[in-house]
């Protein structure tokens, strides 16, 4: 992380290590935003000093309301997750195991992947009411998009000279399946699955925001609620944190398992 | 080639014909799905209301400002991080964590600063834009060839001549490309904040007809805007296809991704 591979030249003047840089520019945004609201050049009423803000966050972190909060997202992201792994991969296997069924639906899946899927939430609403089904089922919609894709490119994407040490070893058609197809395909389907798993938590935060239930999002649209800006900024802050933290934690999980 | 259509046309034929006879046998109530023709039917009607041309200019208006404001804001900030290997190390994770943050809950902040009019979604727009446009930008300047450069430098390039002739038309695919991206999320965002707090626009309207149970108009209206945003998305694909044709085309789903 530390190491500063630099082309020799303009690198004279020595660089502190990337993080701690990193961390300086973080505290430096701070610093100047604290002195601009303290010396008045930006309106408390809009931003409160950070000194503020993150001692709120920092309360908000230990209360018991925030960690019910988090939990009730990550209950939502999970079982949405599980519902989209389940019909994204047998859906995708579908559509590389039919070619004709998957040269005509992969367009019409990427196409979908890019439309604003979100905004089909009123109709969700209908259907399932204003419940975290609703939420689960929308979220799990979106992630079950690149699953399918990453998983069909997976299978077809297997190189065929594999598949010919299978065909010489005269394996079975299962064992071709399990040792060869499954491994080879394995790290691009991972590569959708962490896509997949991504874009449901986004979802999931966003129509909590919205629908102002449930957990994370609910979170902020109920501090935004108060007109306390300290209490709205710790919101945002803790959910951008959460957030990262999660993505984060799936960068890991994706290595561990590609492993 | 005539299989896949015919595989298209089928599923197409199929689903709108379950879609009419689930809403007409009464096998799910006409409030939850009203059948088909009902719904192409209010589309009609859509298309000859007052209100509904007002909903579409307010939205177009806040998605197009705030794409541009986003895009001006993201293709600089590119520039500036992406010119030093060390400094786009410090800003790469921080502009990626950042990017897959829910922006829709920054929307109270934008409120807060632009009101609850058209100004806060196109905030909302803008913000949403930045982030694919920055990753893309960036990534895109980090991958000039460098002997295309030293190729250009030994030749005698003056500085202008370095950006327009090398870095410009090496970058504009990819820039492009992040850009139709941006504008797609920028739709989602203005859209979706919309649902939340407005007086005008398509969102806010679809979720006032969800709450006046008028739900055949709902299902049309949410039609309209996914067949809007489907037209906008595959016209400016064309665009970048026809600027960009001396290019190899990136993959299409590398594009859409992270």
């Amino acid at each position: 992380m530390s190491g500063d591979r630099h082309k020799g030249r303009g690198s004279r003047v020595p660089t502190p290590p990337v993080w701690l840089a990193r961390t300086l520019v973080v505290v430096c945004f701070l610093a100047l935003l604290e002195a601009a609201v303290r010396g008045g050049l930006v309106s408390k009423f809009f931003v409160p000093p950070p000194s503020e803000f993150l001692a709120q966050v920092a309360r908000d972190l230990v209360n018991w309301q925030f960690l019910v909060y988090t939990g009730i997202t990550l209950y939502e992201t999970g079982v949405a997750f599980m519902l989209a792994l389940a019909i994204g991969v047998a859906f995708g296997f579908l559509l590389w195991r039919v070619k004709p069924l998957g040269e005509a639906y992969d367009p019409l899946v990427a196409g979908l992947f890019s439309s604003p899927i979100v905004l089909l939430y009123p109709i969700f609403l209908v259907v399932f009411g204003r419940t975290p089904l609703a939420i689960i089922a929308l979220a799990s919609l979106f992630g079950v998009l690149p699953i399918i894709l990453f998983t069909r490119q997976a299978l077809a994407g297997v190189s065929p000279i594999l598949l010919r040490v299978g065909a010489s070893l005269n394996l079975s058609r299962w064992a071709n399946f399990r040792y060869i197809m499954l491994p080879a395909a394995a790290p691009t389907i991972f590569t959708g699955l962490r896509i997949g798993l991504t874009y449901i938590l986004i979802v999931v935060v966003a129509m909590e925001f919205v629908l102002q239930i449930g957990g994370l999002g609910n979170l902020v649209s109920e501090t935004s609620l108060m007109f306390r800006a300290d209490e709205l900024y710790s919101g945002v802050t803790l959910v951008v944190l959460m957030s990262a933290a999660f993505i984060f934690l799936i960068y890991r999980a994706e290595g561990m398992v590609r492993r | 080639m005539n299989r896949i259509l015919a595989i298209r046309l089928g599923t197409v034929v199929l689903f709108l014909a379950i879609w009419e006879l689930a809403g007409r046998s009464g096998l799910v109530p006409r409030e939850i799905l009203p059948p088909a023709s009902e719904v192409f039917a209010q589309i009609i009607a859509l298309f000859g209301s007052d209100n509904f041309w007002a909903d579409v200019t307010a939205s177009l208006y806040e998605i197009l400002v705030g794409f541009v404001v986003g895009s001006l804001l993201g293709l600089s900030f590119a520039a500036l991080i992406a010119t030093s290997d060390y400094v786009y190390r410090i800003f790469e994770p921080l502009i990626y964590y950042l990017g897959a943050v829910p922006k829709i809950i920054l929307f109270p902040i934008l409120i807060l600063f632009l009101g609850t009019g058209l100004q806060s979604k196109m905030g909302m727009a803008a913000v949403t834009a930045f982030f694919p446009i920055v990753v893309n930008t960036a990534l895109a300047i980090r991958e000039v060839n460098p002997i295309h450069v030293r190729a250009a430098r030994a030749l005698g390039a003056s500085r202008a001549q370095l950006y327009s002739k090398v870095y410009v038309p090496s970058i504009v695919g990819p820039v492009l490309s992040g850009m139709r991206l941006g504008l797609g999320v920028a739709i989602t965002g203005a859209l979706l904040a919309e649902t939340a707090v407005a007086q005008v626009g398509l969102g806010f309207r679809a979720v006032e007809l969800y709450s006046q149970l008028r739900i055949a108009e709902m299902y049309a209206l949410i039609l309209l805007i996914f067949i809007g945003a489907a037209l906008v998305n595959v016209g400016i694909g064309r665009l970048i296809q026809r600027t960009t044709h001396y290019q190899q085309q990136e993959t299409r789903a590398g594009a859409s991704v992270t």
